[in-house]
């Protein structure tokens, strides 16, 4: 009953006659200059700045995977792959210096493998490759997509660990940041999904980490355009070229 | 794309869910004529049918962008009284408005637009756990809100 006084009462409110005209007039105006609005906010400004941090992160992600391959570096490109568990998930963000939040997949197979080229099958409409990004020394590759209104996803792989290693994947998320996570499976295989405020509560972002433990391979993808389930989507169609 | 058609179909769903959030007129028509002449810039592709929670979509990105604009007081009441035809309209309305903005947002898009949860998460770039806790608690406090006033 109250639910029906909303929908009517919402029903009475409209543009005004006057707004509808001026809106109506800038579109049409803006329509025969064909002129691009900068606005506050816009989403090419907040796209470079998604770029700029996330190479960022990248960076440091592929720095400290270097460090830990060189550690030993006679054995190289192997990969070791499970199921990630809930107490290493915490624990490894709880325990380290940084405080951020880490997730631990333990080994499984010693086999060399490499890192190969992977590429999802399925893409969201409008979006196509917009940057990339690769560390062939610890076998690591990211691609970045985007569409032109300035959304955007990550989408990055690798190899990584010594044989007497775990593989960790480092968040640098600080866990009162994290909104919701859990298990995920992707084609059969484990993985491990986190929907987390960003530092300056702008955007909610959704990661998505899971593996091939066949080919050895760890997967990453995230964005703040798209959902859990579109990434998961995503995920699925991803195939080796 | 005829941007002016979909200006026609949808500037009162653009602006009544601009109204939910930022419960300005003014600030609420401010924002549909940047959506639409963000519809304008856009070079991308919007899936027929999908046009109008991909403005949904713009519209709350646009909004929270508003409401983080340091000039903004927040939480301040409906700057303008709106008329309805009868007091309860007009009870619950207010009771509704009086929510908090992502309540808001969430109660307008599943209660008036019907946009299930899953399409609110998209459009409201949350987890739809999030959703059903916002509309959990905003039913809660709409609750609380009309049993006072009655």
């Amino acid at each position: 009953m109250k639910i029906s006084k909303y929908q009517q009462a919402m029903d009475q409110v409209n543009l005004s006659s006057e707004a509808d005209e001026r809106i109506q007039a800038a579109i049409e105006a803006a329509r025969q200059e064909q002129k691009v609005i900068p606005l506050h906010g816009g989403k090419t400004k907040k796209a470079a700045f998604r770029i700029g941090r996330a190479a960022v992160i990248a960076a440091v992600l592929a720095g400290l995977l270097t460090v830990t391959a060189l550690a030993a570096a006679n054995i190289s490109r192997i990969a070791f792959w499970a199921r990630p568990t809930q107490e290493s998930l915490y624990l490894g963000g709880y325990g380290n210096i940084t405080g951020w939040l880490d997730i631990f997949f333990e080994q499984t197979t010693d086999e060399t493998l490499e890192l190969g080229v992977w590429e999802p099958g399925a893409v969201p409409e409008g979006y196509e490759k917009v940057g990339t990004f690769d560390n062939d020394e610890i076998g690591y590759h990211r691609d970045n997509w985007g569409t032109d209104a300035g959304e955007i996803f990550y989408f990055s792989y690798q190899l990584s660990h010594p044989a007497d290693s775990d593989l960790t994947i480092h968040t640098f998320l600080e866990p009162d940041l994290v909104i919701e996570d859990g298990e995920v499976t992707i084609n059969g295989s484990p993985g491990w999904y986190i929907v987390n405020n960003d530092y300056d509560d702008s955007d909610i972002w959704t990661t998505l980490y899971w593996t091939n433990p066949e080919a050895g391979i760890g997967f990453t993808i995230f964005s703040c355009d798209l959902s859990l389930d579109e990434l998961i989507t995503i995920a699925e169609s991803v195939r080796p070229q | 794309m005829d941007v002016m058609a979909l200006y026609s179909q949808h500037k009162n769903m653009v602006y009544r869910l601009a109204l939910s959030y930022l419960k300005s007129r003014a600030d609420a028509e401010d924002v549909t004529q940047q959506v639409f002449l963000r519809l304008l810039e856009y070079r991308g592709k919007i899936t027929p049918g999908k046009e109008r929670s991909w403005l949904a979509a713009v519209t709350a990105n646009l909004c929270r962008d508003t409401l983080r604009s340091a000039v903004r007081r927040l939480n301040q009441p409906l700057s303008e009284e709106l008329v309805f035809q009868d007091e309860g309209q007009s009870e619950v309305f207010r009771a509704v408005m009086e929510l908090g903005e992502q309540e808001r947002a969430a109660v307008y898009l599943y209660y008036y637009e019907g946009y299930d949860t899953k399409e609110i998460a998209r459009i409201l770039k949350i987890s739809r756990t999030a959703v059903t806790t916002r509309l959990s608690r905003a039913r809660q406090h709409l609750k609380e809100k009309l049993e006072e006033i009655s």
